[in-house]
């Protein structure tokens, strides 16, 4: 394995989601949630008529990225105005999926751990709480 | 109808025809080849000289394959038709028929034989409904094959049907001339291959690891399968032919998800259920677990790596929660429908946890539930920040997808299940008293995995203060005293939703029912409102909303009864756990050992044999599970440390039972039960 570290964290251009979700997932470190997981996920991101190489890289639990990795477990095929919406928030990896509006190749388990980390729906109230007027204590 | 139609399967690839074989689809009757949620085939008919043939008869050898015995019409103006048609269909991810004509007339015959496809792509979710697609249908031919296509955007789906020495392809089916000497026959092969396409034109399965390897699900398979499940010797005969078909389904029922293509875990039933439910894989992998352990291990891993990360009200995800319900199809994909997963399930979670320790408890296998920590710390996260709605600690839910999601996200999920005594509806945010008791053992057991495998007493003893007090205060809240039993349900400002259910069974399984209690919610269980003779009911005959027939509302269902008598016997009460036992495994032998998901609730008095309620879905996964919890409840296995503990207590009919070779953490051994009465 040949994984490239991302240079330090340079500035992010605020205006590019994708971009801020890797610099946001290179600053994760150690997630709970992946705990036993063990992989190399290869994004191959469409910018116009050029593709664009991301990685995640998943070991023993620590979470990196970095700009390509050689033999990935898992490779997602997307366009970077898709990627951008998830991202964001905005689209659901999953139905892309579904819809063949992204193509993954490999193992797409691996992606579907990954997608936790990306956000959920933007504005998203969450459980429809409500006060107990009695039963509680 | 249903009794006529066949259906047979490969995982989540499915063929539902008429017992000519042939498909021809209605809304009333919904037949078709189906994959990943969507219909590959709508149509599909067979002619002989432009005429449809009639069945003699339909062999369906395993579930994977069957025959169709077929003669063109026997009508009064042809009474001495000597043709013969043998249609015989398997399925293997693709669907393969071969086609046999024999003639058996002393003169030669000339036959034009044609099969006429079409297909409407219609997703899983539409089929009973006509419904007009939103992308294009197209058919053509193309280097000999017939090709049915369907596009909405990236979305690409196609059915490719290739016959081998066919006269012609057209775009609505395929012709064979054939002439046959007397005594002669003629045999030719279609294959067709439901494609789930991508932007690039290759099949998404084909691109992910896992799908390369064939699974094999053929007749050696399922040999294996039957081979490594225990023995059953009893005097009743019709309880070994029960079990044989329990194990058999099982095996028809395994699914490899598309996240996980070389694993298998229980659907929820057969043919529409071919996916993952939260609630069914992990009640139906604990009702295996003393014969088929691996499917569990399946289940949790599968479901954990699912679990939910993020807020999202269309789905009504939650971080820690166990997802509902997974589907492929097309209003999955374009979000018309919130299955992609949807999370609308209020159980699934804790019965993770619970599934989860009864698993270590059956196989000791440390390290699947060392690598689960952190799933069921979220899980159980999950239990006392998301579910508690109203601040209560109790389990509530209130669906938050107004459109499509579920009213009630219990088992009893239809829209009227949950009711006072006089028929009316509580508020939208309810907690049923059975998530109550699901979240309580939930706890408990997870204390006993925080002390003996996440080396966190601490953790521990917190989950049991905490349990101990909803167990308290559950005693208090739910308690109806008037009627002395537990509450349906309660509101969100407390009150007691104060029907009489079969969910207080449920809370015996739990163990969150005070002992000073148990009597008393024995006694309605075992009493006339409740019981029928075959089994509990759902809702006791009486309260407003009782109906004998009513899907939730007072028919009987097996998987219910199953986890009814688990719980009798854990406070002790071995002949009543005997008493359902026996009305649920005689309820089988009129179904010829494969249990309904539900019958009527109809005492047995009255109509004598079981009225099985009309339901498309057969074998259904937990009904298919629940003799086998019945066998170990009769038995009264029990995992304790490294051995298994046999504790047997057998319905009057049934005189002896020797379960040989049961798996886990033993090795395999042999529980034997004796009547206590002499025979």
């Amino acid at each position: 394995m040949c994984a490239q570290p991302a240079s330090g964290h340079p500035a992010v251009d605020p205006s590019d989601p994708t971009a801020r979700l890797f610099d946001r997932i290179s600053r994760l470190g150690r997630v709970d949630a992946l705990a036993g997981v063990d992989g190399r996920l290869r994004f191959d991101v469409h910018v116009a008529d050029r593709v664009e190489r991301r990685a995640i890289i998943v070991h023993g639990g620590q979470i990196s990225v970095a700009h390509d990795v050689d033999d990935p477990d898992c490779v997602v095929d997307v366009d970077k105005e898709l990627l951008d919406r998830m991202a964001a928030g905005q689209s659901n990896a999953m139905t892309a999926l579904l819809r063949g509006d992204m193509m993954v190749s490999g193992d797409v388990g691996l992606l579907v751990l990954l997608e936790r980390l990306l956000p959920g729906p933007a504005g998203a109230h969450g459980p429809r709480r409500t006060r107990a007027s009695k039963g509680a204590g | 109808m249903n009794e006529e139609l066949v259906n047979i399967l490969d995982g989540n690839t499915f063929v539902v025809s008429d017992e000519r074989g042939d498909i021809a689809s209605s809304p009333a009757v919904p037949t078709g080849l189906f994959s990943y949620d969507t219909r590959f085939l709508s149509a599909w008919r067979l002619t002989v000289n432009g005429e449809g043939l009639q069945s003699l008869a339909v062999d369906d050898l395993q579930y994977f394959e069957a025959k169709f015995f077929l003669s063109p019409d026997l009508s009064v103006l042809r009474p001495n038709s000597r043709i013969s048609v043998i249609r015989h269909r398997w399925i293997h991810s693709k669907m393969e028929e071969r086609l046999t004509v024999i003639n058996y007339d002393q003169w030669p015959a000339r036959l034009r034989i044609r099969l006429e496809a079409d297909c409407d792509f219609a997703d899983l979710f539409e089929v009973k409904d006509a419904v007009t697609k939103r992308g294009d249908c197209r058919a053509r031919v193309e280097d000999g094959a017939l090709v049915l296509e369907y596009r909405r955007g990236n979305f690409h789906r196609l059915t490719v049907i290739r016959a081998e020495d066919a006269t012609g392809v057209d775009e609505h089916g395929i012709d064979y001339d054939v002439e046959l000497a007397p005594q002669q026959s003629w045999v030719t092969s279609l294959v067709v291959e439901p494609r789930v396409l991508t932007r690039a034109g290759h099949d998404v399965r084909e691109q992910l690891t896992g799908h390369g390897r064939p699974r094999a699900k053929t007749g050696s398979d399922l040999s294996d399968w039957l081979a490594r499940a225990p023995r059953l010797r009893t005097d009743r005969r019709q309880l070994e032919n029960t079990y044989r078909r329990s194990i058999v389904d099982l095996a028809a029922l395994r699914f490899a998800p598309l996240t996980a293509p070389d694993q298998g875990l229980p659907a929820a039933g057969l043919p529409w259920f071919m996916s993952i439910f939260g609630r069914d894989s992990i009640l139906t992998s604990m009702q295996a677990l003393p014969f088929v352990p691996q499917l569990a291990a399946t289940t949790l891993s599968l479901l954990g790596s699912l679990q939910g990360s993020r807020l999202d009200d269309f789905r009504e995800e939650e971080p820690g929660k166990i997802l509902h319900e997974f589907r492929y199809g097309e209003s999955a994909a374009f979000e018309e429908q919130p299955h992609s997963p949807y999370f609308g399930s209020a159980d699934a979670t804790p019965l993770y946890i619970v599934l989860m320790d009864e698993y270590h408890r059956w196989t000791g296998d440390d390290h699947l539930i060392r690598r689960l920590e952190q799933r069921a710390r979220a899980a159980l996260r999950w239990i006392d920040e998301y579910a508690d709605l109203t601040g209560s600690w109790y389990v509530y839910y209130h669906r938050r997808n107004d459109q499509t999601g579920l009213i009630n996200q219990c088992w009893k999920d239809s829209w009227d299940s949950i009711s006072y005594r006089d028929g009316r509806l509580p508020g939208p945010a309810r907690a049923t008293c059975e998530l109550q008791g699901y979240a309580y053992d939930a706890k408990m057991r997870a204390a006993r995995m925080a002390r003996e495998l996440w080396n966190d007493p601490g953790f521990a003893e917190r989950l049991e203060q905490e349990a101990a007090d909803l167990k308290r205060r559950f005693n208090r809240d739910f308690w109806v005293p008037e009627g002395e039993y537990f509450a349906l349900a309660l509101e969100a400002d407390g009150s007691k939703v104060d029907a009489l259910s079969s969910n207080i069974g449920h809370l015996l399984w739990s163990g969150i029912v005070d002992s000073s209690r148990a009597q008393a919610v024995v006694d309605h269980l075992m009493g006339p409102r409740l019981f029928s003779g075959w089994g509990v009911r759902t809702l006791a005959a009486g309260e407003g909303r009782y109906n004998p027939v009513g899907y939730h509302v007072g028919t009987v269902w097996p998987f219910d009864n199953s986890f009814i008598a688990w719980g009798l016997r854990r406070y002790g009460y071995k002949d009543e756990a005997a008493r359902v036992a026996q009305g649920i495994l005689e309820s089988a032998e009129f179904f010829e050992g494969r249990l309904p998901e539900a019958f009527a609730g109809y005492d047995r008095e009255l109509t004598r044999y079981p009225v099985q309620y009309p339901t498309a879905c057969s074998p259904q996964a937990w009904s298919t599970g629940a003799p086998l919890l019945l066998l170990r409840t009769m038995l009264g296995l029990e995992p304790l440390g490294d051995h298994l503990t046999v504790d047997p207590a057998l319905p009057e009919r049934i005189g002896w039972l020797a379960l040989l070779d049961i798996p886990g953490r033993w090795g395999r051994f042999d529980a034997f039960g004796l009547s206590r009465e002499p025979m």
